[in-house]
Formats: C-alpha cells, sequence, structure tokens
C-alpha cells in the first residue's frame, strides 16, 4: 500500500470547484425566477458535495475493494429493486418520466446507482471468468443478460441516452477483456439495429435526430438549443465575459446549470476556460488508464477502466452536444452540472478509484499485455503484501 | 500476436479518446475562436435591443396661460406571446380586465414577446393586471393626448392621428410640438422581458416646444356659444366668426359651429372645414366698404358725393338688373353705404378705373393667403382685370363674382379700424421649452398701409352710422359705439341657374369701440330658415351680443380702459 493517485483527486476537487462555481453562477436567474432563494442549488450542491467528500475520504482510507468484489452480485440485485421504485408510489414524475425517488425527503435517481453497480458487477465477472468473452454459451450470453436487464430497466423510466451510454460503457470493457472480433460485430449490429428502432419509435428524439442532420433546414425550434449553447460558446470568445457575467443564462439557453453548464462555462471563461476543463478530463482519463494498468489485479483493471470510462465518455457526449456536434441528449457533465446522484455517484466512484490507485503495482507494460489474465492471477495473492 | 504485444487494447483505447478529445477541442477552437465573433453578434441582437423613447409633445396654451392641449399619462397593454401557456385561459383573464380579447386572439404569436394590444389604457390597468398575477401581459407608458376644452376651439386646436393626418395647430405645428424621438438599449433576457438599461449610446428624447395661441379661451367659449345660438335660433346650416385685435392682428376667437366631433374621425371629413380659413363665398354687401375706401382715399369720391340710386332698380347690362330693397333716389355716398344700396354702389365704382379696382382689392389683402399657420387656409379668388367681362366690376363691388375667405374679410376691415394698416394675422404669438426660455415670440407685422388714416376715420363714421341708423341697427350695443356693415349675399343654386332667392348667406362685419378700434369681428350665418334672413336681422344680433359679453369680461375691460 503506498500514497493515493494525488493527481487524479487534484483532478476531481478541481472539477467540483469549478462545477460549484458555474452553479452559482448558472442558476441564480432560474432561482429568482421560480421565487426560490438565488443560491439555493448552489447551497444544496455545495453541502452535497461536502458530504460526498467526507465519504469519500474515509473510502480512500478504510475501504478494501474486495469488499466491492465480494458483494457485486448482491448490489447489482439491490440496484434493479431500486430501479423499480419509481414505479411504487415513491416515484417522482418529471417532465413525464420516472427517473426519481423520493423516500422520507430522500430524493436520488436509482439509475446512477445501477450504472456503477453494474460496472462492479461486468468488472467482477470479468475478472473471475476468464475467457468467458470466448464462451458464448457459459460467458457472454449470462452477462449481456444481466447487463440486458439493468439496461431494459433504466430505459422503460424512460431514459434512452443514459441506457445507451450504459451500453457503451459494457462494450468498451468487454473490448479491454479482448472479446472476440465476431462477436463484438453481432453484438453491434444487434445493438444499433435495437436502439435504432427505438430512436426511431419516439418522435420528439426523430425530431431531435433530424434537427442535428439537416442542421440549417431544421425548424428554428428544434435547433433552438443548440443554436442557443453555440451562441453562448462563441460569444465567450478566447477569455470568456467574466465570472457570472453570462447572459445567455437568463432563459435563452436551457437548462442553463445542469446539461449545457458547459456552454455558460464557454461563455464566462471562454476558450481558455473550456480547455482547461477539456485538459482536466483528459488528466483524468490519463490518470485512470495508468492506474489500470498498474492495478494489483483484474477486478481493479476492469473497474477503473469502466469507472473512469464511464466518467469520460459521459463528459465528451455532453460537450459534444453543447459544441452542436452531437444530437441533444439529456447526459449531464460529469462533476460540474448540478444534480445530486450523478455527483455523488461520481464522487464515490472516483473515491473508489483512488484507493485503487494506493495497491498499484509498478509493471513493465510488456507484462500486461502477453497474456492479460495469467499476471493478475498470480498478483491476487500478492495483493495485500506492502509495496513499500 | 504480434500486433497486440505492440499495441494493448488500453492504449488504443487512450489512443481513440484522445482523438475523439482532439476533435472536440479543434471544435471548441473553431466556435470559441475562430466563429467566435459571428456567435457574438447574434448573442448581442437577441439579448439587447433598442427601445423608442418618445419624445413628450408639447402642450397648448392659449394667451393667459390656460391649457388647451395635454398629454396625461396612459399605458399600453403588451401581450409576450412567449410565457403564455394556457391560451384560452389567458384570453378569459384578458376579457375580464375590458380589454379586447378578439384582437389580442388575432395579434396572437408564440414567438414573439412584445405585442401592444390595447394603447393608452388608463394606468390602473397595471394594478389589475398585478392583482390577477396574468402571466404574459404587462404595461408599458404611453400618454394620451387631451383637450380640457372639449370641442370648445376643436377647429384650432385640430388633432394628429397616427399616420400623422390632423388639422389645426397639431397638425400645422406638429414640428415644432412633436419634439425629437430617442432611444434607449435594453436588455431582454429569453423570455422576451427587458430587464436592465444598458446606459450606453442612448439617444434622450428632446421634447416637444409648448405653443402658445393668441386664442383666449373664454372668449373663444362665448363666441361659439353665441355661434351655437345663432344657428339654432335661425335654423341655419353652420355659422363662423372671426375675432382679432385690430392693432396686432392678433386672432382672438377663430370659431365655428357645428364644431368638429371630437373623435379624429376620417369617415366625417366634412366636419373639419375649418370654415372662416378653408371656405371660400361671395361676401355681398359687406364687400362694399373695401371699393368705398379705396375710391374715398384715392379722391374719386368723397363721403357728400351726391349718387344717382335710380329708384332702386337698374339694368347695367343684359340679364343683370339690380334691385334695393331699400329704395333710393340721387343721395350722398355715406346714405349709400349707409342703407347698403347696391345700385349706389354699383354707380360708385364707374368712377373707378378697373385696374384701380383691382388694385385697391389686392392692396387690402384678397386672392391672396393671410399667411395663418393653420394648413388648408384658401386664397380665394379674384379675377385679373384682363378677364373681367362687362359686369364684373359692378358685380364684384356689390360682393358677387369674388370668392374671399372670413379670416381676409376680418383682416381687410381690421386694416379700416387700424388707421390704414393691414396686419398679418397672429395665431401663434410664442413658443417656448419645457423649462418656460422663450424660443421665439411673434411680433405683429405691418403688411401694408392700405388707405390713409383720414379715409379710415371717414369711413368709421360711415359705418358707425349702418349701425346708428342703417342696415346693422341691430348690432348696437348700449356699452359701446360699433362700426359694422351688413351683408345677405344670395348663395349659388344648387341646380345651376343662378342665385337662389333661398339661400343666403348673413354677415356682419366690424369693430368696436369705434372711436378707438381695439377688436374687429366677422360673423357669418349661412342659410338661416328661420323669420329672418338678413344679415341685419341674423348676424348682427349675434355680433352685438359677443361685443356686449368680451366687454363684460374683466380682462377685456381693463384694456379698453386704457
Amino acid at each position: 500500500m503506498h500514497k493515493p493517485d494525488f493527481i487524479l483527486l487534484a483532478v476531481v476537487i478541481i472539477l467540483f470547484f469549478i462545477g460549484l462555481l458555474m452553479i452559482y453562477s448558472a442558476s441564480t436567474a432560474t432561482a429568482n425566477y421560480r421565487g426560490l432563494n438565488s443560491s439555493k442549488y448552489f447551497t444544496g450542491q455545495t453541502i452535497r458535495t461536502i458530504i460526498g467528500f467526507i465519504i469519500s475520504i474515509l473510502i480512500i482510507i478504510f475501504m478494501k475493494h474486495k469488499w466491492l468484489e465480494k458483494y457485486a452480485g448482491l448490489m447489482l440485485v439491490i440496484s434493479w429493486f431500486l430501479l423499480l421504485l419509481p414505479w411504487s408510489p415513491f416515484g417522482v414524475i418529471v417532465n413525464g418520466a420516472r427517473r426519481w425517488v423520493n423516500i422520507m425527503g430522500l430524493q436520488f435517481q436509482p439509475s446512477e446507482i445501477a450504472r456503477f453497480t453494474l460496472v462492479v458487477y461486468i468488472a467482477r465477472y470479468l475478472a473471475h471468468n476468464k475467457d468467458c468473452v470466448r464462451d458464448l454459451k457459459n460467458g457472454l450470453i449470462p452477462l449481456l443478460s444481466v447487463v440486458g436487464v439493468t439496461t431494459l430497466l433504466i430505459l422503460l423510466e424512460p431514459d434512452f441516452s443514459f441506457s445507451l451510454l450504459v451500453i457503451v460503457i459494457t462494450i468498451i470493457m468487454l473490448i479491454l477483456a479482448r472479446i472476440p472480433t465476431k462477436y463484438l460485430t453481432t453484438m453491434l449490429l444487434i445493438g444499433t439495429l435495437l436502439f435504432g428502432i427505438l430512436a426511431l419509435a419516439t418522435p420528439y428524439r426523430v425530431e431531435r435526430i433530424k434537427a442535428f442532420l439537416l442542421n440549417d433546414q431544421a425548424s428554428p425550434k428544434n435547433r433552438y438549443q443548440t443554436i442557443q449553447s453555440l451562441i453562448s460558446l462563441g460569444s465567450g470568445q478566447i477569455t470568456g465575459m467574466g465570472l457570472g457575467q453570462s447572459q445567455q443564462k437568463f432563459f435563452f439557453l436551457p437548462e442553463p446549470y445542469t446539461d449545457f453548464i458547459f456552454a455558460i462555462l464557454g461563455e464566462e471563461t471562454g476558450f481558455v476556460g473550456t480547455s482547461i476543463v477539456m485538459i482536466l478530463f483528459l488528466l483524468l482519463l490519463y490518470r485512470g488508464v495508468v492506474i489500470a494498468r498498474n492495478s494489483p489485479d483484474m477486478f481493479s483493471y476492469y473497474l477503473t477502466t469502466g469507472t473512469i470510462g464511464f466518467i469520460f465518455v459521459e463528459a465528451m457526449i455532453n460537450i459534444g452536444v453543447v459544441t452542436g456536434t452531437l444530437p441533444v441528449t439529456g447526459l449531464p457533465l460529469p462533476f460540474i452540472s448540478y444534480g445530486s446522484s450523478s455527483q455523488i455517484v461520481n464522487l464515490l466512484s472516483m473515491a473508489v478509484i483512488i484507493n485503487i490507485s494506493r495497491h498499484t503495482v509498478k509493471k513493465k507494460l510488456s507484462a500486461l499485455e502477453n497474456n492479460i489474465q495469467e499476471p493478475f492471477r498470480n498478483e491476487v495473492k500478492i495483493n495485500y503484501v506492502p509495496q513499500y | 500476436m504480434a500486433f497486440e504485444v505492440k499495441y494493448p487494447r488500453l492504449i488504443i483505447g487512450f489512443a481513440v479518446a484522445l482523438t475523439i478529445w482532439i476533435g472536440l477541442e479543434v471544435k471548441l477552437l473553431k466556435i470559441q475562436v475562430l466563429q467566435s465573433a459571428e456567435y457574438r453578434n447574434l448573442a448581442t441582437r437577441q439579448q439587447y435591443h433598442r427601445l423608442p423613447q418618445y419624445a413628450e409633445r408639447g402642450a397648448i396654451f392659449d394667451a393667459n396661460g390656460y391649457q388647451l392641449a395635454l398629454n396625461v399619462e396612459t399605458v399600453d397593454v403588451v401581450m409576450n406571446g412567449r410565457q403564455i401557456k394556457d391560451k384560452s385561459e389567458y384570453f378569459r383573464k384578458v376579457a375580464e380586465l375590458g380589454l379586447d380579447a378578439e384582437v389580442a386572439k388575432k395579434k396572437f404569436n408564440a414567438d414573439k414577446g412584445y405585442i401592444v394590444i390595447a394603447k393608452g389604457m388608463p394606468p390602473q390597468i397595471d394594478n389589475s393586471i398585478k392583482k390577477r398575477r396574468i402571466e404574459g401581459l404587462y404595461t408599458v407608458k404611453s400618454s394620451k393626448r387631451y383637450y380640457p376644452l372639449g370641442y370648445i376651439g376643436r377647429f384650432i386646436i385640430g388633432f394628429l392621428n397616427s399616420e400623422n393626418n390632423g388639422s389645426g395647430i397639431e397638425e400645422s405645428c406638429n414640428h415644432i410640438l412633436k419634439g425629437k424621438d430617442g432611444w434607449r438599449w435594453v436588455r431582454f433576457n429569453g423570455r422576451g422581458e427587458p430587464f436592465s438599461s444598458v446606459g450606453l449610446a442612448d439617444q434622450l428624447p428632446n421634447p416637444g416646444l409648448n405653443i402658445y395661441l393668441t386664442i383666449d379661451k373664454d372668449i373663444q367659449t362665448i363666441v361659439e356659444d353665441e355661434l351655437k345660438k345663432a344657428v339654432e335660433d335661425n335654423e341655419a346650416k353652420n355659422a363662423f366668426a372671426v375675432l382679432v385685435k385690430v392693432k396686432t392682428g392678433e386672432i382672438v376667437s377663430l370659431a365655428t359651429y357645428p364644431s368638429m366631433s371630437l373623435e379624429s374621425d376620417s369617415t366625417q371629413q366634412n366636419s373639419w372645414l375649418n370654415r372662416p380659413i378653408q371656405e371660400v363665398f361671395e361676401p355681398g354687401s359687406i364687400f362694399k366698404i373695401f371699393l368705398s375706401a379705396g375710391a374715398l382715399d384715392k379722391g374719386y369720391i368723397t363721403e357728400n358725393t351726391m349718387i344717382n340710386c335710380m329708384g332702386g332698380k337698374a339694368t347695367f347690362a343684359k340679364d343683370f338688373t339690380i334691385t334695393d330693397s331699400h329704395k333710393m333716389r340721387t343721395s350722398p355716398f355715406r346714405d349709400v353705404l349707409i342703407y347698403s344700396s347696391n345700385i349706389g354702389t354699383i354707380q360708385m365704382s364707374k368712377r373707378v378705373p378697373r385696374e384701380e379696382v383691382y388694385e385697391i382689392y389686392k392692396r387690402f389683402g384678397f386672392g391672396q393667403p393671410t399667411g395663418i399657420p393653420l394648413s388648408g387656409e384658401q386664397r380665394g379668388y379674384l379675377i385679373r382685370p384682363e378677364l373681367w367681362s362687362g359686369v364684373t366690376k359692378y358685380s364684384m363691388a356689390i360682393g358677387y363674382g369674388v370668392s374671399v375667405t372670413g379670416i381676409q374679410l376680418v383682416m381687410a376691415t381690421a386694416a379700416i379700424a387700424n388707421k390704414g394698416k393691414l396686419m398679418a394675422p397672429i395665431l401663434v404669438s410664442r413658443i417656448e421649452d419645457n423649462n418656460g426660455r422663450v424660443i421665439q415670440s411673434f411680433k405683429p407685422i405691418q403688411v401694408r398701409q392700405v388707405i390713409a388714416p383720414e379715409t379710415s376715420r371717414i369711413l368709421t363714421s360711415i359705418l358707425e352710422d349702418v349701425v346708428k341708423k342703417g342696415t346693422g341697427k341691430k348690432a348696437a350695443v348700449k356699452e359701446t359705439q360699433i362700426a359694422g356693415k351688413t351683408s345677405t349675399a344670395k348663395k349659388l343654386a344648387k341646380n345651376n341657374t343662378g342665385y337662389s332667392n333661398k339661400q343666403y348667406k348673413s354677415a356682419f362685419i366690424g369693430y368696436f369701440p369705434s372711436k378707438y378700434p381695439v377688436y374687429a369681428l366677422l360673423v357669418v350665418v349661412d342659410e338661416p330658415t328661420g323669420h329672418f334672413f338678413y344679415g341685419g336681422d341674423v348676424a348682427a344680433p349675434v355680433f352685438g351680443r359677443i361685443a356686449q359679453k368680451l366687454l363684460s369680461l374683466r380682462n377685456v375691460s381693463e384694456v379698453l380702459e386704457k
């Protein structure tokens, strides 16, 4: 056991700090309009972040990731149960979607919890069943069934983009587990077909996709969010209009403190600010790769890649939407967007990764490569031997 | 596999992620650096709007500083289409406020944040809107023109509609009254609500200037009341009057009855006619005094020159037979005028050469606009001598074959009263800015000396006799001596068969006090159909009553005592 990855820790802290700053600026107008205290959203987010950090410190210091490995299955089943809660009287319906649960004043999104436990479960499954990706009947199909159930439950809420993200992460983890090309291709084909049908079956998604593909020919109403987002980013220019100086947050830009917070960041801090956040996410990914590469066991390896991958992909999709590169989805920007569940889950999952970083083993790159699973089998045993 | 040894999947994955990252970073560079000017321009265009700041219109005052036209605060009701969620509920609430929901429905546009649905509403409506918490409905300050006197003086003050059409001072002096509109840059939010001024590049409006008229609202009221009475008593079509101060040419009253309707309704074009300046007519006997003045002045006759009045009936040319209602034989010229003998006047005109006749009329100002600052002033028609037929001179001498306006008649008569000096009419005495600083004041302008003071004196003594013992007896009042002349002009028949024997324009023109004239007044009553039709019976009493009431006003009697 050694010191944790302080760079990764710093990246997470800085991203949260930027997030709180941007939420303060972006949410005041909406809070005032809704007759709330202007710092209501900021205060709530700050309190949650502080509580999250306290728990995170405990996780970093005291947690053994073996615990996660041991209870992965149980946690996933609990998550499924939670995913059913929105259909119970505890469910809160927002804009026609059952994504929220309210139990005695505690509001949370079961899907955010499920996406973490699913990654933990997949990591355990891949680590424990060597060559499972090559075994269709006894390996791949049981795993994909578990993933399928989780995705279906999220899809029913309905949360289309989030379930798509879950699938993407599963595929990334399977690729890292060296899934044979023929299975991968088949999976991608079936996946694309299924999600394609689902996308085309809902009128508003068709509109969004049309708006994205047709660009200028689409009606201004469908392009409105993207146009406003681009105006926000563009008017920030290189150095931005200054903190708190966003004009677009005054109801031009929809969701200024959640899905489109990156646009407000761009408006207030310019290209410099957006690039800093971009670099922080790249650094996050890089540190994640380094930790994964040196991870003490296969479970840690898959858990790190899955967790970091999820956050990075979500961030890139969000920024892709904000820059008009992707059609509009409802995904938040990790660490920065306002949102209780995603933020807590992101924070705690990062704490788990930083905890793992305390147990990394320096290895030559080639040791990892030749047989990706064999060396780790051995190293599981030496896992608890102090390194220093 | 060698391939996988060299490039493990973790590294490939990182490379793929890095590529995506670089792509997005390039996209950000494009948006925030390369195309940023374009986006900032778009941002400015949707966030900032130039709101017009209307200049406050100048007020119109009478000679004593009484407000004739002013602005009252009102509000315009504005609908924000973007904020309206439940349309039927919204329009029901709009109707509850007493606004026209149909208009609002027609103008509704879900993409527009600023739609005016009612103008000039009382400011209290703002409270009702706030009380009902109607989302998407608010008010914007505006103002409305208000005329405290109602229909009194409406022809002078006039109006101006939103298309800049109008009448009176409001229209003719619009360039002075309107001021200069400015603008204000205002930041709007995405809901279409203005929420802060920018304070930069704003242009403050320049308020319009105030206009002070020579009109006296008390006198104007007296005159209009008397005209109303005259029209009603004589069952006439209409009547008008002009009262001027002879020394300065200041117009004290300019009145027409029936008055213009208060609504600036364009369907009633005819009622817009400001008769004293816009209606031309054949003046009849009143016109005799001008040729008489000229002939006396040039020495063609004296007041005692004997004129053959031919016993009341004479034929001067084929189809030109003239009769007098007061039959006279050979009489001194004084009596010709006192008893308004047509034949005598024509006989007198024979002594004056035609160029001279034309010159006399022209010097009194006929055939030319007087220059009163109201638009639509008519110039009348004075035929040039080259075009005269054999009887033109004769008919003109008795006020036919010539057309004039009331204001021309009054100014010409005032010249006789004013020792022969023709003054230009003044309607606007001064222009002031909001702080009471005089921007321009209008001093009396003498146009020309038309006749000698001595001629003026002789003519006045004749015109005094018209009232004392001639056709104008009913104008006499005990308070002062009036000098004047009656007229009963036959109107042209509608069917083009010459002059009518039923339709008359009865008039009286004169000035008082005759010893030191202060006021000149013309009263014209059109088509009296009651018991009387002679000017001496219809218009003269009106003249007398106006003079009487005028003299009872304190500020007037003070002026006269000086």
